[in-house]
């Protein structure tokens, strides 16, 4: 029945292919779906199983198959496969190959032992130290595979064994690039999920952190991980991240971005609705405030929803440096947003429109600046604006040594010569410089792309209307924002709706034993945080103790 | 038609963009008058209109130079033009015929009106100024010595544009007490109540150096100060000088009737010009504007110089620091009666004399000289404006109104006949607050070398000529004698 089942599936391939009939030729089943893997069940025999897997993955060439004696009485045969470099040779040879030809003997002679028997009690004695999965069909055995851990067949088994050994070359873990921090952890997400997880199973020691795997793409195979801490996260909004993730389908993931299109809930707005991190602290947080976290194997970048917009104006730092200065920074980044969207906008429209608002001297200053450029001030500003995006994306997909030459070029050749060969004023580059500033000063990438991107239909609209267009804008913008949502969180809450207790840690962040609550439409019930009286006090005097006492809080 | 409904939208907000652009232009096509100057033209009912353009290229360039002294020209970075027109608008829009920019007022700060129309009103260029949107309702309103004209034309160095300079003397004047700056919303406001009638500060064009002593009275500008020290010292001796009406005296720079000094090229304020309606009727000296401060003013300075005691052994400069008015109006016996209350603080900021301050008879003494001093200025200021300009400069209708409506409907047709005899008490209160940074006046030295010497041991100070200072005292003392001043009042 099984070989039927083989040659129905081989069958297609070999008339393709055209490979002749006769002796024992190689098994090549074609390409095959996830469905008749999961139906196709792993023979007994060793051959017949080897030969199996190896026709699965098509005989591939770092597939190494390494046929064993078990020295068991009486002695078992069995294979080992693993795919050459996704393995971590040292453990492999160390922890599975050794004991299993070394120890077995001690464990597996006081009874004879065989098939699948023989199998359990390896579990239980030689190969104890690790995690070891029962494969009992051709899918979780190529999936395993492929994964980088090692398959164990014995010959007389149904079933094979899958023993964890993941390695091989990989990226250590670092202080990400991104979201650098002065104070505060350094470590940094890397591409492998495992160790990804680690990061945050070493920040979070909680039995309630759950962590629930599926795998996305249909070719890549992609491990996905869902995190989240039971108790504090929303249990409708990880139920909705479920449903969301469960229903992609799609050839690959290379990267958690992929996943991030699949879920977010307003595609085409300009504004993220997810956020990505590299920080394993920034995802803690996250989830400690009730959110779910999506690791995906294979990018650094875990992402952590739902997501609000003032949760973009935040760098993990915010809550490790000092609360007064934190209001201050807070309050830098706040405003360096509209700078970063509005200042092109705002000088088109003062010099067109509104040459009123300018003091005196400024407006002689611009009007003496523009003698002589041959553009109107709306032109001179696109100029620019757009030439700053050249060199910025210029700049980051440059290698690094050519990175330097590049900003050289854009602020001599570009920013001075301008000036003086008459196409740009001064105070324009000055507006593009401090723009491209303030742009830099918020820590997420993509809100920073999305305010570079709404800057350009301001400038329009402040080149139509004046100051009135850029209300327009503002008011479109705002009118977005307020109906955008994130997992059924409202984009701009704490502020619309207004959530007074929540504001706490918003625009400025107050002291950890003043936020006592966690985030309400996060956690189910407004859960208490920090309990009350945790405000630091100097030392009782021995006068007036009474009276001290009574004003704790 | 679910499909069509955002491209119905999208259109439909598109096209509320086509109302924009229509008053687009670019900031290097406008012509940034800076000052405003209005005239009255040859012939009855045309207006000169003089722009003081400033030229911004000129601008930066002497912005570039740092300020230095050896700038390439020594002429402002403006370009004045005057055009004469039937009317006012007919004269700005006549402008374009030479004006390659768009003339563009935002940015004028400071409008002068010319003595010959302030004397036929000003009501028609108000009306101008306040239709124009463009024109700001903050801008200062000044009424020239003579030409607007004129007054344009002037370059003074420390400020380049002329109109910006305007600005900042007014800014500053408070320093000296001697100017009362009105913006255009001020003066509209006075005008359509007609409550209270209207003064304008008065600009004129002077040098910079005041004269040495031997040609003028041998009074201020001892050590050959800048003008700003000569206004401060100035101050006792030039309402000296006006006390002896008619300008007889070398008053350098008062007197309605003296012509002005040869014309310099620097801009001076100089005392107020005061309206009944919207005509001109005469000059207010330095000493009535201050008096005419104290009553109307929102902020207060200068100097008042007092001796503290009768037979001057030296003499103190207060700095007022704080200055309130109240007016009360008062029906006694069915006569309307004005009461006048100012209270005053300043500062002890020069000592002439060893004077020790920590004496609290020493320092009342000199709180009431102060007073009297302040009462003085302000009878002063009545005088002029009450009898002789017959102009309710310092809102006693107003406050009239204020407290007794009823009364003021039925007498607000005579007031021009009740004003110029209501009676009117003032009383000033006068505080000192500090003396700076000592208390004591230094010991100065006994045998100065000049030959008048009094009081053996104190002397005035060193360089102090003696003629400015019995007169200071003496007009200390007339205050005191009358009945309705009032000393300090400490607890």
């Amino acid at each position: 029945m099984l070989f039927r089942l083989l040659r129905r599936l081989a069958g297609g391939s070999r008339k393709r292919k055209g490979i002749p009939k006769g002796g024992q030729p190689p098994f090549h089943p074609g390409p095959v779906t996830e469905e008749e893997l999961a139906r196709l069940p792993l023979p007994a025999s060793l051959e017949q199983s080897v030969s199996l897997i190896q026709g699965l993955l098509g005989h591939a060439a770092d597939l190494i198959v390494r046929e064993v004696l078990l020295p068991s009485t009486p002695p078992a045969r069995a294979a080992i496969l693993f795919i050459e470099h996704l393995v971590d040779k040292d453990d492999l040879q160390q922890h599975i190959l050794k004991p299993l030809l070394l120890e077995v003997a001690a464990t597996a002679r006081v009874a004879a032992l065989a098939g699948r028997n023989l199998l359990t009690r390896l579990v239980e004695t030689a190969l104890s130290d690790r995690k070891a999965i029962p494969a009992a069909n051709a899918l979780q055995a190529t999936e395993g595979l492929l994964d980088g851990d090692t398959l164990l067949l014995l010959d007389g088994s149904p079933q094979g064994l899958i023993l964890t050994s993941r390695g091989g070359e990989g990226r250590a873990v670092e202080e990400p690039d991104t979201e650098s921090v002065v104070r505060g952890p350094r470590e940094g997400f890397t591409e492998r999920l495992h160790t990804n997880l680690s990061l945050l199973r070493r920040k979070i020691k909680s039995p309630n952190l759950r962590t629930e795997s599926l795998r996305l793409g249909r070719v890549t195979r992609t491990q996905v991980v869902l995190a989240y801490i039971e108790g504090l996260a929303n249990r409708r909004i990880v139920e909705e991240v479920r449903r969301r993730l469960q229903r992609i389908e799609i050839d690959g993931v290379l990267e958690s971005a992929y996943v991030e299109e699949f879920i977010e809930d307003s595609p085409f707005s300009p504004f993220p609705q997810v956020a990505a991190t590299e920080r394993p602290d920034r995802v803690a947080a996250g989830l400690l405030e009730g959110r779910v976290a999506i690791l995906v194997d294979g990018s650094p970048f875990a992402l952590t929803v739902p997501a609000v917009a003032s949760e973009f104006f935040l760098s993990s730092e915010d809550y490790y440096a000092r609360v007064p200065i934190v209001i201050l920074v807070r309050f830098v980044r706040f405003v360096s947003f509209f700078v970063a969207l509005l200042a092109p906008a705002v000088y088109v429209a003062l010099t067109t429109y509104h040459q009123e608002m300018l003091p005196t001297p400024l407006a002689m200053a611009i009007a003496a600046g523009r003698e002589g450029v041959p553009f109107p001030a709306v032109v001179e500003a696109l100029l620019m604006v757009f030439t700053f995006e050249v060199l910025r994306e210029a700049g980051v997909r440059m290698p690094r040594p050519l990175g330097q030459a590049i900003s050289i070029v854009g602020a001599l050749v570009i920013g001075e010569t301008a000036v003086q060969a008459g196409l740009a004023t001064p105070l324009m580059l000055i507006v593009i410089a401090i723009t491209a500033i303030a742009s830099f000063a918020f820590p997420s990438p993509s809100m920073v792309m999305a305010t570079r991107l709404l800057a350009f239909p301001m400038v329009l609209l402040a080149a139509m209307l004046g100051i009135f267009g850029i209300i327009w804008g503002l008011l479109a913008i705002l009118i977005h924002l307020v109906q955008l949502r994130s997992f059924g969180i409202p984009y701009l809450w704490p502020y619309a709706p207004l959530s007074l207790p929540d504001l706490r840690d918003s625009l400025s962040r107050l002291h950890w034993w003043w936020m006592r609550e966690r985030p309400s439409l996060m956690t189910p019930e407004n859960a208490e945080r920090v309990p009350p009286g945790q405000r630091p006090w100097p030392p009782r005097p021995h006068r007036g103790q009474k009276k001290r006492g009574e004003e704790r809080p | 038609m679910k499909k069509l409904f955002p491209l119905t939208a999208a259109l439909a907000l598109a096209s509320l963009l086509l109302a924009g652009c229509w008053d687009r232009r670019e900031i290097n096509d406008l012509a940034f008058v800076m000052a405003l100057g209005i005239d009255k033209g040859s012939r009855p009912g045309t207006f000169i209109f003089t722009a003081q353009v400033a030229v911004p290229s000129e601008f930066a360039a002497s912005r570039g130079q740092g300020g230095g002294g050896d700038r390439g020209s020594p002429l402002p970075p403006v370009w004045i033009t005057s055009v004469e027109g039937e009317s006012l608008m007919d004269a700005r829009r006549r402008l374009a015929e030479w004006g390659p920019r768009r003339d563009y007022y935002a940015h004028a700060e400071v409008v002068v009106l010319g003595e010959e129309l302030a004397r036929q009103g000003i009501a028609e260029v108000l009306d101008f100024l306040q239709r124009h949107p463009e024109v700001r309702r903050t801008s200062h309103l000044f009424v020239a010595e003579g030409t607007a004209q004129s007054i344009l034309q002037a370059h003074p160095r420390l400020d380049p544009i002329p109109g910006m300079a305007v600005r900042s003397l007014v800014r500053w004047s408070p320093l000296a007490g001697t100017a009362q700056p009105v913006t255009l919303q001020e003066a509209l406001c006075m005008l359509f109540t007609g409550r209270t009638q209207l003064v304008l500060p008065r600009l004129a064009l002077t040098t910079a150096l005041e004269q040495p002593p031997g040609q003028a009275k041998p009074t201020d500008a001892q050590g050959g100060n800048t003008s700003e020290g000569g206004a401060n010292t100035s101050e006792g001796s030039s309402s000296d000088g006006r006390r002896e009406k008619g300008g007889k005296g070398p008053a350098k720079e008062a007197g309605e009737g003296a012509p002005p000094k040869p014309h310099g090229s620097e801009l001076r304020l100089m005392g107020g010009a005061v309206f009944k309606g919207d005509r001109l009727v005469g000059w207010l000296d330095r000493r009535e504007t201050r008096g005419y401060m104290w009553i109307r003013g929102q902020k207060h300075g200068g100097i008042t110089i007092v001796s503290p005691t009768p037979a001057p052994p030296g003499r103190a400069s207060i700095e007022i620091i704080r200055g309130r008015a109240r007016l009360v109006p008062e029906l006694v016996s069915g006569r309307l009666r004005m009461r006048v209350q100012v209270k005053e603080e300043g500062n002890v900021v020069e000592s002439m004399a060893p004077l020790d301050f920590t004496k609290a008879e020493l320092v009342r003494s000199l709180e009431r000289r102060t007073a009297t001093a302040i009462r003085g200025e302000i009878m002063a200021a009545l005088q002029r404006a009450q009898k002789e300009y017959r102009s309710d400069i310092f809102g006693f209708g107003a406050a009239v109104y204020r407290r007794y409506p009823g009364l003021w409907r039925q007498i607000e047709q005579d007031w021009d006949r009740i004003y110029p005899d209501l009676e009117v008490v003032v009383e000033v209160t006068s505080r000192i607050r500090r003396t700076m940074q000592t208390y004591q006046g230094l010991p100065l030295s006994s045998s100065p070398p000049q030959p008048e010497q009094r009081q053996g041991g104190q002397t005035q100070r060193e360089g102090q000529k003696s003629g400015s200072s019995p007169h200071q005292g003496r007009s200390g003392q007339g205050g005191i004698s009358s009945p309705s001043a009032r000393g300090g009042t400490r607890p």
